[in-house]
């Protein structure tokens, strides 16, 4: 049917017309054709063909009917190339089924015209946003056919979507600038919030805004000064800018700037575009940063310390001056840090080094040197500076602190002194004490070398025999050897022990400590019929400390413990000593002896130089011991035993392993 | 060097004399051992007073080193132990140190020597040989006084009466005019206490009786 349809109506609007124009002419008999319709016809066919209006005649079924040559042109394509295709064809896939639907309305209801706006494909590819108004007609046949006319709107379209797409991107940049936009109409009370500005105020979307729940939201304490903004803003047409809190639903503050400009409508009422934007996040920046420079501020002032800087030629070009800083030097602006110290000449190493640093432009920490305070005293200063460059990298100078450390290196001098008055005292209560000791360990060398004696003369004895003993007197030289040694460690412990009063810490086994202490009154708790119970953890964490001051510890509460059973007959005497690990971080050492005991007053004062219940004796013992043990770090302390006797006990912290 | 006594091969085994050491340090403990040794000398060490106590008292000649500065007990107080227990062992005492309040108070309870260590080998040798010298001698003493009490305790109470008479130097008639019977019977007791004890005179039988201390008393009745 579509073919002959074609055939009958020609390849051409033209012809269609002229067709339509002859069966027009033809169905009605008693009209004669004339020249003058004629021309009318091909005016029409003019008009058909050159109208910038695109026509289409589509029959039911889809099929292009006709086309004029301008609807043809805008899509790529000739008349005769559309004719007797599916009007389908320049459609999108995806708008098929609307286009079917709509030439089916038209189809339905005829006569009555129908406007859409669809997009088509042009030949070659691109996109042709038209409107389309259709209709369907009958024909004299009396079969429909839909008329189909479109006007190109892709440039409306564009704009369109172009707007559209601008309106995201600020509703999009305003959502990421936590800025809201708002219109008021000061005469009318008319305001207008973007999305933004409803998040803002985290109002429902769906609400108009309103003056008073705007101003609910307002900060009490701002609300005032809000209203007197806008309000003189609204009389005067003047523009605002101001910042004020909101409270939030939950309770929480938000600090927002409202930016708005005054215009005014036709009608001279005034009006405002503005700008609102979430600046908590800045204010809490700000605050913050205020805090601490503030912070910083008084650091700075409190300290004694002032800060310094220095020109690329490393001369002072600033000082900070705070009230309380009386050592900062005066009138030293523009000299050199080495013009300024009286020492230079003294370490020349030091300040060449120091010197080294700076024209490396790298950071130096903690050079000390003496300068002259504002009083011209002598003051020790402690400094260190960082080299600070400007945006290309060009060497601009130092900028430091300066310290008054004077105090600290007088403290470390005077403890240093004392730290050395106390090690001579030790020492020569060691030396007291080895003097007491002095049979005992005369003894324990005599005892060896009697051993010693012996064994040779046993050892020649053995080879004056007939036959010579070769294998005993061997035996002989070999417990020579072993009692000759023996020997030796008594008088190198001694020798130790009765050496000069430096003090060198290392890391030390307590039992070593213990054991090697033990040994040296060994002798005068024999002879003192004293017996020693030995109770030493094997699990214990190093010490840190002296072997010697901690022997002379250990030793001075044996002989104590010795002495205090002196008088005792009527039980063992008995000292205990134990070691066991206190913790993860200490070892405790025990002298626990079953003596005459001490009184709750005399432990008070045990520990105090001079105190002794002794006749003999300066009293240092205990006191010295003491003030050793507090050097290392630990505790020494006494207690009477529930039965006979006191313990003294001695607490040490391990050995922390240094990391280096 | 000086002769050093070898050991006397004659010597019967059971009869070798034994040094005792007591000292409490192992060291000087080994070395006196060693020297003893070297010299022949039979030696038990012990390392403290109440370890010699425990031990078997000895029955063969023998002599005790001792420290005197033992631990726990003195060797002083060992040696009046010792006294108590009847055990007669000759002391000699090694100091290393001089105590002279220690050393009188040594040599009274009957200490053979007193020597300071070091000591000289020659020293404490010669010691040791005096001590056990002075023991073997008390020891053989001890033997003929145990001999002749056992020869004593044989005799009937009548002859014990005769022998105490007679070594008090009685005539045979007047023991028998003590004792109330005829001079011929105090001849016969006589003739069978000689033989009883084994005596071969008068004298033999006065020896007997002074070690076993009878018969003096009776004379100075008598006077």
């Amino acid at each position: 049917m579509k073919p002959r349809r074609a055939v009958t109506f020609g390849k051409s609007a033209a012809q269609f017309l002229a067709g339509c124009v002859r069966q027009t002419v033809t169905a009605k008999p008693h009209m004669q054709p004339d020249g003058g319709l004629l021309e009318a016809v091909k005016q029409w066919q003019q008009v058909f063909e050159h109208n910038p209006v695109m026509y289409f005649m589509v029959d039911p079924a889809g099929t292009v009917i006709n086309v004029n040559t301008f609807g043809a042109e805008q899509l790529g394509y000739t008349a005769a190339e559309l004719i007797g295709r599916s009007v389908l064809d320049v459609f999108f896939e995806e708008d098929r089924d609307f286009v079917r639907a709509c030439v089916a309305l038209c189809l339905e209801t005829v006569d009555q015209s129908h406007t859409w706006e669809i997009r088509k494909i042009r030949k070659d590819g691109s996109v042709l946003w038209v409107r389309e108004n259709a209709k369907t007609m009958l024909r004299a046949n009396g079969g429909p056919i839909v008329l189909v006319a479109c006007e190109n709107i892709t440039e409306r379209k564009e704009a369109e979507n172009a707007l559209r797409q601008s309106e995201a991107y600020l509703a999009q940049a305003q959502e990421l600038s936590h800025t809201g936009s708002f219109g008021w109409k000061a005469a009318t009370r008319e305001i207008t919030w973007s999305k933004e500005t409803y998040r803002i105020f985290e109002c429902d979307e769906g609400s108009k805004p309103r003056i008073p729940v705007m101003l609910e939201r307002i900060h009490p304490e701002d609300r005032l000064a809000v209203q007197r903004t806008t309000g003189q803003a609204a009389r005067e047409g003047k523009d605002y800018d101001h910042e004020y809190r909101l409270v939030m639903p939950d309770g929480s503050i938000k600090h927002v700037r409202a930016v708005a400009r005054a215009t005014r409508d036709s009608a001279g009422h005034v009006e405002f575009v503005g700008s609102v934007s979430d600046i908590t996040a800045a204010k809490e920046a700000e605050r913050r940063l205020r805090e601490s420079e503030q912070r910083f501020r008084d650091y700075a002032e409190t300290a004694s310390d002032w800060f310094w800087e220095t020109g690329p030629d490393h001369r002072v070009t600033l000082i900070s001056e705070h009230s309380d800083t009386t050592t900062a030097p005066a009138g030293v602006i523009g000299l050199t840090r080495w013009d300024i110290a009286p020492d230079a000449d003294l370490e020349p190493e030091k300040w060449r080094q120091h010197r080294a640093a700076l024209d490396a432009h790298v950071p130096f920490r903690d050079l000390v040197y003496r300068i002259k305070d504002r009083n011209g005293q002598p003051v020790y200063v402690r400094t260190s500076g960082k080299p600070f460059f400007d945006a290309e990298g060009t060497f601009l100078g130092y900028r430091g602190v300066c310290t008054d450390i004077t105090a600290a290196i007088r403290a470390d001098q005077a403890e240093e002194a004392l730290r050395k008055a106390q090690a001579e005292l030790a020492h020569v209560t060691r030396v007291t004490t080895l003097g007491e000791l002095t049979t005992s360990i005369a003894h324990e060398i005599n005892q060896p070398l009697a051993a010693v004696i012996a064994n040779a003369d046993a050892c020649l004895s053995w080879l004056q025999r007939s036959p010579p003993d070769f294998k005993a007197a061997r035996r002989s030289v070999e417990w020579i050897i072993e009692d000759g040694t023996r020997a030796s460690d008594v008088i190198r412990r001694v020798r130790a022990l009765a050496k000069g009063s430096d003090v060198e810490m290392v890391p030390l086994d307590a039992n070593v400590v213990v054991r090697e202490a033990v040994a040296l009154v060994q002798r005068e708790m024999a002879n003192h019929a004293v017996s020693v119970r030995m109770e030493l953890s094997s699990a214990l964490p190093k010490i840190f400390g002296d072997r010697i001051q901690l022997q002379q510890v250990l030793i001075n509460l044996i002989m104590n413990g010795i002495e205090a059973m002196e008088g005792i007959d009527d039980r063992p005497r008995e000292l205990a000593i134990r070691s066991a690990a206190d913790g993860d971080e200490a070892v405790l050492l025990s002298v626990a002896d079953c003596g005459v005991g001490i009184s709750e007053q005399a432990i008070d004062r045990l520990f105090t130089p001079f105190f002794t219940t002794k006749s003999s004796g300066m009293g240092m013992g205990l006191s010295i011991c003491r003030s050793i043990i507090e050097a290392h770090g630990g505790r020494l302390s006494a207690a009477p035993n529930q039965e006979h006797g006191a313990t003294f006990q001695v607490t040490l912290p391990r050995h922390l392993q240094e990391t280096s | 060097m000086t002769e050093r006594a070898e050991p006397s091969p004659s010597q019967e085994d059971g009869d070798q004399p034994i040094v005792f050491i007591v000292d409490d340090d192992v060291s000087m403990r080994r070395a006196l051992t060693n020297l003893f040794e070297s010299v022949g000398l039979k030696v038990e060490a012990f390392g403290s007073a109440p370890q010699l106590l425990q031990a078997k008292p000895p029955e063969v000649p023998s002599c005790l080193v001792l420290d005197i500065r033992l631990p726990g007990s003195s060797g002083l107080d060992l040696q009046s132990e010792l006294a108590k227990a009847n055990i007669h062992t000759p002391i000699i005492f090694i100091t290393g140190h001089g105590d002279i309040p220690m050393t009188v108070r040594a040599m009274k309870s009957g200490a053979v020597d007193f020597l300071t260590k070091p000591v000289r080998d020659q020293d404490i040798l010669d010691a040791v040989q005096t001590a056990i010298e002075r023991d073997r001698k008390r020891r053989d003493l001890n033997k003929v006084v145990s001999t002749v009490r056992s020869r004593f305790e044989s005799l009937s109470s009548r002859e014990r009466d005769v022998l105490s008479l007679v070594t008090s130097g009685l005539m045979n008639k007047q023991v028998a005019a003590q004792l109330g019977l005829a001079e011929i019977t105090v001849k016969i007791y006589r003739g069978q206490i000689m033989r009883k004890m084994g005596a071969k005179s008068l004298a033999d039988l006065v020896r007997m009786s002074e070690a076993l201390g009878i018969g003096s008393g009776k004379r100075d009745v008598q006077t």
